[in-house]
């Protein structure tokens, strides 16, 4: 096991990496530093605005304005609109990881004493834990920052919780697509990619379109009749599912092709 | 140290670049490993650092196999290839960077290569000439006290002064557990250094001697007209140099150039002089 996984060797690996990225993050830090002051300018002059205006009587009760007149009244969130947080988790890979196959900027990287498990591991932890975590740090310094200068800011919703599930468990289910796009191709990763997707997207969508007398019987037979409660359930449970097991699909595919990297 | 056994591999299905090879190299070696294009020379070091794997046969290297690329082996080799990309950064950020994962890295040999070749740490390595990128590889391989040592093309891009810097840091930094395994065309820039030369040949290994058993068996000489049982000749001032068997014991100074010359024109000679016994 020491040949293939090294604790102690991972560490200093995942170290080199992080040092390596260092202007990179410097980078994502600076996008998402003006996304999200962008974010909480917006959003304090709507709170601004509804402080003067009160007339939210007048909308209806579940528009989208009167969520964001809510929302307004509760305080500034940094993550609540971090539309770039999304955008950077999602091409963290091709960012960091397009060279791993490429015949002159891999060599460095390959010839390395790390072993494939090791430098695949790093790559993992770099892209779905580590630029995450970090992504949310800037978040909460900004929200600080911002709390400092006199923002209304809402610790409510600026907690790890409510980023992991409503910024980082999206993002990641549709990260793992490109992590596997990024090590999986040899040359034209984000076309092969894209290509890719949009082929078994089309290619399930006709598939169904073609099956579904075959397939309404079998969740007739699966998960009981239509509009029955337990059938909700199971379909609940089933939707929960099936991303996190296509997300582990696509690493485990991404770490199958890893050991054979031939440059 | 590197043992290669019927060895077998083809980036394209019906053009095989090996089929069969069969090669032993030893430590304490410089090797020159010689080739005309597309016979497979840099394919052979990818093979044996294990960038690229064998479809059939067996390639290892320290007693690991190659493919498989275990840290134990990856750390007793560098490899300096004849295309690469630098990343912007500095030369004492790629040090921080890389040399903790060599163990045998000695700093104070860096400062001194570096200082030979009058390499400043101003500028990024990125934006060196291809030439100080080179010396930069070069130094950095160099300093990295690796067991096994290769370069593809080594001295492509150096400047006159720096291919006799090189030659003398390459025979100061050799030593008996050291081995060194040089791919190139300019074997003029490495005489007197490489030794075993190793020719190859499509899908099979033409000569792997030392300049030793060479010069046993072969004879350079310079005549005054071209000799009937010479395996080749090439016009010099003077006369012709003449490559022919050394049936008389003659000893004489190894050319390797007029050696490359006469293993591709005389193959089925050379097979049955050096390989098949």
């Amino acid at each position: 096991m020491n040949k293939t996984f090294n604790i102690a060797r991972f560490g200093k690996f995942f170290c080199m990496e992080f040092r390596q990225y260092k202007k990179l993050f410097l980078i994502l830090a600076g996008v998402t530093l003006i996304d999200l002051v962008l974010s909480m300018a917006s959003f304090a002059r709507t709170y601004q605005m509804v402080t003067e205006v009160d007339n939210i009587e007048v909308l209806e009760l579940n528009s989208t304005i009167a969520n964001m007149v809510h929302q307004a009244k509760l305080g500034v969130s940094p993550i609540q609109f971090g539309g770039a947080f999304g955008i950077l988790l999602l091409i963290v890979p091709f960012l960091m990881y397009n060279f791993v196959y490429h015949p002159t900027k891999s060599f460095t990287y390959s010839m390395l004493p790390a072993s494939w498990l090791e430098k695949f591991a790093s790559a993992w932890v770099m892209c779905v834990i580590a630029v995450p975590l970090m992504l949310f740090g800037f978040a909460l310094l900004v929200a600080f920052i911002g709390d400092l200068l006199g923002a209304q800011v809402s610790y409510h919703t600026l907690n790890l919780n409510v980023f992991l599930k409503t910024i980082y468990l999206p993002t990641i289910i549709v990260q793992s697509v490109m992590f596997w796009g990024a090590f999986w191709f040899k040359r034209q990763k984000v076309g092969k990619t894209i290509l890719t997707i949009a082929i078994v997207v089309i290619g399930l969508i006709i598939l169904a379109w073609q099956m579904q007398d075959i397939l309404r019987d079998l969740m007739n037979f699966l998960f009981g009749p239509p509009y029955s409660e337990a059938r909700e359930q199971q379909l609940l449970i089933w939707l929960r599912i099936i991303p996190y097991a296509l997300m582990t699909l696509l690493w485990s595919l991404a770490l199958i092709k890893y050991p054979r990297t031939q440059i | 140290m590197i043992n290669i056994q019927d060895l077998n591999f083809h980036y394209k299905a019906n053009q095989p670049v090996y089929s069969g090879l069969n090669l032993e190299l030893h430590k304490g070696n410089i090797y020159g490993l010689l080739g005309e294009n597309g016979v497979g020379k840099t394919t052979l070091l990818k093979l044996i650092s294990g960038l690229l794997f064998p479809t059939k046969g067996q390639c290892s290297t320290f007693d690991f196999e190659a493919k498989k690329r275990y840290p134990e082996m990856l750390e007793k080799i560098y490899f300096l290839p004849e295309t690469y990309t630098l990343p912007k950064i500095k030369m004492s950020e790629y040090v921080k960077l890389y040399a903790s994962f060599y163990p045998k890295f000695d700093h104070n040999k860096l400062a001194e290569y570096v200082n030979i070749f009058g390499l400043s740490n101003t500028k990024k390595l990125s934006e060196f000439s291809h030439g100080q990128q080179k010396k930069w590889l070069l130094s950095f391989g160099l300093a990295t006290n690796t067991e096994l040592l290769m370069m593809d093309e080594p001295t492509n891009g150096l400047d006159i002064p720096s291919k006799g810097l090189f030659r003398q840091l390459l025979a100061g930094a050799m030593d008996d557990q050291k081995t060194i395994i040089i791919s190139t065309h300019q074997v003029r820039d490495l005489e007197n250094l490489i030794d075993p030369i190793i020719i190859l040949e499509y899908n099979q290994v033409l000569l792997n001697h030392s300049i030793d058993e060479i010069s046993q068996k072969l004879k350079f000489v310079l005549r005054e007209n071209q000799s009937q049982n010479a395996l080749y000749t090439e016009p010099a001032m003077g006369g012709f140099w003449c490559v022919e068997p050394n049936s008389d014991s003659v000893e004489s100074k190894v050319n390797i150039e007029l050696l490359f010359n006469a293993a591709v024109n005389n193959k089925e000679f050379f097979l049955k002089l050096f390989i098949q016994k």
